[in-house]
């Protein structure tokens, strides 16, 4: 799988070096404009890396390299993790080194509902991907981001009383949620990575 | 693990929506080369993809080194299998030097030195981007990957398409080499015969999905004949000898066994293009 994840890398460095970028932005300025931006750019990434082994056939290859589908699939899971994971890792640092007690907290798990969000992206849209195409899952991952990002903010703009005042166990069940998503996405991707064994 | 064929395919069968891939029972002879020829869409390439468990069978069994290819080990197995497709499927960004290290992730047996070696003999740059490349030097690096990983069986499947003479003479002398260790097969899939000719033991000729003929290369061209005459001498030839037939230029020409004709019949030797025109073009009598 390192080879995969090595190709991937390779394909989308530029949009993982905006990703890095964007994410740094987006600890500094702590607005939920910069968050939406950051996290639609990293939900998409797999996407990305998907529509460019469709653009030079790399399935064809790989088919005949002693990889089995599953690590072909996760390898483009691993790569949105460890971005959302290298983002929170970062904002925790910088929220702890700027920020005190409260505010460092309320940035912490901003940053933790910002990860889940994209990770939630990327379970519902990448089993699409692989079954329709990036050329058709555009249509899903579009509407997804929108309804994420939008609906994100919107809810932290109405309900910042109550999410703070619940935080613990609303991160919990949002960690909770998106940790069965990603299990239940990544069976469907295996299973629609198969096209061709009809 | 010791087995005599390298590839064993039994009573195989599998529909492609229209194509049907009919019960095909082909075998290759470890320290062989077999040449899969037809023309385009025969199920050339639909045969590589049923022995590499890319696509499923409807019916029968494939065995790869002794080893059912549905079974979970042969994900390992590819390790001793180099393929080099009709084209090769790289990422654009990748040069020769990322290909290594994507390459040395992949493969087990992975052996840096002996593909810098031959990229430096192909002549590829190293820092050259994928998408600059030509065709030549496309099939050059996909050579280079599938010699490099201690492979005991090379798939080749219209890899010398669209290749100038010059490139398509520097692959088969690669193959020659490959083929020195006894223990090394090839299975080269190709509509262009001459090079089939000069390099194969066995021949395996496809047609609309059916496997039509699988021999040794040198009893295929010796046992059959072409002769070219009249319409009164080919009243002669007998009519279980004649594999094909066609209108010549100058009359007819048939195909034939030619230990079933008489010798007093001068005979030409067929090509293996011939022999595949005949029977795909030919009639039974005209």
């Amino acid at each position: 799988m390192k080879g995969l994840i090595l190709k991937d890398i390779y394909c989308i460095s530029y949009q993982v070096v905006l990703v890095i970028i964007l994410g740094i932005i987006m600890v500094i300025s702590d607005t939920y404009y910069t968050k939406a931006i950051a996290m639609s750019m990293a939900a998409i990434l797999p996407y990305t890396a998907l529509a460019y082994d469709e653009q030079t056939k790399w399935d064809r290859y790989a088919e005949m390299m002693p990889y089995r589908k599953s690590s072909i699939v996760l390898s483009k899971y691993i790569l949105i993790l460890a971005t959302v994971a290298f983002l929170m890792i970062l904002g925790a640092i910088v929220a702890a080194a700027a920020f005190d007690g409260e505010a460092a907290q309320t940035r912490i798990l901003s940053l933790l509902f910002c990860g889940c969000c994209t990770i939630m992206i990327s379970s519902i849209a990448i089993p699409f991907t692989f079954k329709l195409g990036t050329g058709t899952a555009l249509w899903i991952y579009v509407p997804i981001i929108i309804v994420m990002a939008g609906g994100g903010s919107a809810l932290m703009n109405h309900s910042y009383g109550y999410i703070m005042a619940h935080r613990g166990m609303l991160m919990t069940v949002m960690v909770a949620v998106t940790a069965v998503a990603l299990a239940v996405s990544i069976k469907a991707a295996i299973r629609y990575y198969d096209p061709a064994r009809g | 693990m010791t087995y005599d064929n390298v590839i064993e395919m039994d009573n195989v069968s599998k529909r492609l929506g229209d194509f049907l891939i009919d019960d095909m029972t082909l075998t290759l002879p470890k320290g062989c080369i077999l040449g899969l020829v037809g023309e385009n869409g025969a199920g050339k390439t639909s045969t590589i993809r049923l022995i590499m468990n890319s696509l499923l069978p409807d019916e029968g069994q494939i065995r790869v080194m002794d080893m059912e290819n549905t079974s979970t080990g042969f994900t390992d197995l590819k390790n001793r299998i180099g393929v080099v497709l009709d084209d090769a499927y790289f990422p654009y960004v990748v040069n020769a030097e990322r290909a290594n290290r994507i390459m040395k992730s992949a493969y087990r047996e992975w052996d840096e030195k002996t593909y810098f070696d031959y990229v430096e003999k192909f002549g590829l740059p190293m820092k050259k981007r994928f998408k600059d490349y030509s065709r030549g030097m496309k099939m050059k690096l996909a050579a280079a990957v599938a010699l490099s990983h201690k492979a005991d069986l090379l798939i080749l499947d219209e890899a010398t398409a669209g290749l100038d003479p010059v490139m398509r003479n520097e692959l088969t002398d690669m193959l020659y080499d490959f083929t020195r260790d006894e223990n090394h097969s090839i299975l080269i899939s190709s509509h262009i015969t001459t090079d089939l000719e000069k390099l194969c033991d066995y021949i395996a000729f496809i047609h609309k999905g059916k496997l039509i003929l699988c021999e040794e290369k040198d009893r295929l061209l010796e046992s059959r004949g072409i002769i070219r005459c009249g319409k009164d001498q080919a009243d002669d030839i007998p009519e279980d000898a004649v594999i094909g037939s066609i209108r010549g230029k100058y009359g007819m020409e048939y195909l034939v066994e030619r230990d079933k004709v008489s010798p007093v019949f001068q005979m030409e030797k067929p090509s293996i293009e011939d022999i595949m025109l005949y029977m795909v073009k030919g009639e039974k009598r005209i």
